[in-house]
């Protein structure tokens, strides 16, 4: 377990360094003001010093390259929220905002599509664009990626060889003419169904096959957001690479035989204080370390009881001799603790342990969208926030000079 | 021409100084901040051993505005605008030592980070010779003349 962070307080709980420790009751987590032991930093240079003692960061986990899990102990919540604000709305990221339609004869309704699109994730640098100064700005090579779609659905295309001249008749008619071919061998056509659905429906991506053919089902042109062909324009081709959304996956609209996509998409830098498309995190979030202290040594049918009230491997069962009995619970991996307070309906268990946070030790979970690593996001996160502290200083100065 | 209407307004003031009298004790409004800003300035601030009160609010969620009241202890002598500015350059240096450590822990932010710097260097570069080019004031020089 990581030591505490601030000093104990007299019943032995780690109090942070404000002053103050957590406590979990019946009716939830309370926070217990304490007079804080040691002075006030006499200026900033003590107050780094003193922090530069304590800071820790360390990477818990990595579940997969776009989530990262890691721990800060020694900041103060206030800082720790600050990045999560930030995190979440000031760290900009390029997405779709204009879009203009030349020709949409699909279902999907204008705005409809345009707010899909917008959504979509685009893999692209935030840092090497400028942003858009107003609303009307010009759109530059610097402040802006363009991408065109242009998608028609074609005809139907000609029944192949393959296929039953009796499932070619029930094709044709649209899928309600199933019922109206009686007398076929029902197994002889969901053969041959199957065996152009596997062949055709189903194709690798390479080879990608838009058309869904399932049977029974319409000829339709499904528009993913791998369609979406980036223009480079002026000297992008050089500065950036390839720009394309993360997912190329993500369905867009569909198409029937007849209906024409095309259109034109600027995407540009923005913040997700604006727009939560432009949030680069799906989410990123805090929780305190869990601390768990036996009071009251628990035992045998106790201690199996306590163990499945909690997440696995937050307690353990040891062997042990003491007053007769056979085994005994032991605090294991408090970190996998959710806080559950179902331990509180058991009388005897209510008495024996009790749960606490550990102050000033943070357990971060940031999830990226795609378009940065998560661990870029932080760092990007904190020169925001560096930006806000510089920025309040120049208006302090100029304020000072009026 | 923007169909998004309900964009967030701006603030009408980038900073003010509310308070007249004993430089000690002023309230500062932030325009475009919100709780990110004022909460943590608000710890740092009390965080130092001049400041007698330190407190932060937002007085309408509407409005991206904060105010951040600091006062400072007579004897002290430091004035409330200068704790203030202290506090920022604390918490930027603040910043500065956690960027440090994750650096160390995460190795792929200090590749990150050069790279970026590079190509910013990069792009520095090529502006400063595009503008070296380009001499305005330069005469034309007709050698066959």
């Amino acid at each position: 377990m990581a030591p505490p962070s601030g000093s104990a307080a007299p019943d032995g709980m780690e109090v942070s360094d404000t002053g103050g420790h957590y406590v979990v009751k019946e009716n939830g987590l309370e926070f217990r003001h304490m007079p804080s032991s040691e002075p006030t930093p006499v200026d900033g240079a003590e107050f780094l010093s003193r922090f530069k003692k304590k800071f820790e960061v360390n990477v818990l986990e990595r579940p997969t390259e776009n989530e990262l899990v890691f721990e800060m102990l020694g900041v103060d919540v206030s800082f720790a929220n600050a990045l999560r604000r930030i995190m979440l709305s000031d760290v900009p990221t390029v997405a779709i905002e204009h879009v203009y339609m030349w020709n949409n004869s699909s279902i999907v309704h204008d705005e409809v599509l345009a707010h899909r699109l917008g959504l979509v994730p685009i893999a692209a640098d935030p840092r090497l664009f400028d942003d858009f100064e107003a609303d009307d700005d010009d759109p530059t090579d610097r402040n802006t990626i363009v991408f065109r779609l242009s998608v028609t659905c074609g005809k139907a295309p000609p029944k192949d060889t393959a296929m039953d001249e009796t499932v070619q008749a029930a094709e044709g008619d649209g899928h309600t003419s199933m019922t109206g071919n009686a007398g076929l061998d029902q197994v002889a056509m969901e053969a041959s169904a199957l065996h152009r659905a596997t062949n055709v429906g189903h194709a690798d991506r390479g080879g990608v096959a838009h058309i869904l053919e399932t049977p029974g089902r319409p000829y339709t042109r499904h528009v993913y957001s791998r369609d979406l062909d980036w223009v480079p324009q002026g000297d992008q081709v050089e500065r950036l690479e390839s720009i394309r959304p993360v997912h190329e996956d993500i369905l867009l609209a569909k198409l029937r035989p007849g209906q024409v996509l095309e259109l034109e998409a600027h995407a540009r830098r923005g913040t997700g204080r604006d727009h939560a498309k432009y949030s680069p995190v799906a989410t990123a979030s805090y929780r305190l370390m869990p601390h768990i202290e036996i009071l009251k040594p628990i035992y045998d049918e106790d201690a199996d009881q306590l163990t499945n009230l909690y997440e696995p491997g937050v307690f353990i069962i040891v062997p042990t001799t003491e007053g007769g009995h056979t085994r005994k619970a032991q605090v294991s991996n408090p970190y996998a603790c959710t806080m559950s307070r179902n331990f509180m309906r058991h009388p005897v268990l209510k008495e024996s342990i009790r749960m606490t946070r550990i102050p000033n030790h943070f357990i971060f979970q940031v999830e990226s969208v795609g378009m940065m690593p998560p661990a870029v996001i932080l760092t990007e996160a904190l020169r925001v926030l560096q930006r806000k502290c510089s920025s309040v200083i120049r208006l302090a100065d100029e304020h000072a000079m009026d | 021409m923007s169909v998004n209407e309900v964009k967030v307004k701006e603030a009408e003031f980038e900073f003010e100084v509310r308070g007249t009298g004993n430089p000690a004790s002023r309230t500062f409004a932030i325009g475009n901040e919100d709780h990110t800003i004022g909460n943590s300035l608000r710890h740092v601030l009390l965080q130092n051993a001049n400041v007698d009160f330190a407190g932060y609010s937002v007085p309408h969620p509407s409005e991206p505005v904060v105010h951040i009241r600091v006062q400072t202890s007579q004897r002290s002598q430091m004035s409330a605008i200068h704790a203030l500015k202290d506090s920022c350059q604390t918490l930027f240096e603040q910043c500065e030592i956690v960027l440090e450590k994750i650096e160390e822990v995460m190795p792929e932010t200090k590749a990150d980070r050069l790279e970026i710097e590079k190509i910013t260097e990069a792009e520095a570069f090529a502006e400063q010779d595009m503008e070296q080019d380009y001499d305005e004031d330069a005469e034309e020089v007709y050698e066959d003349e």
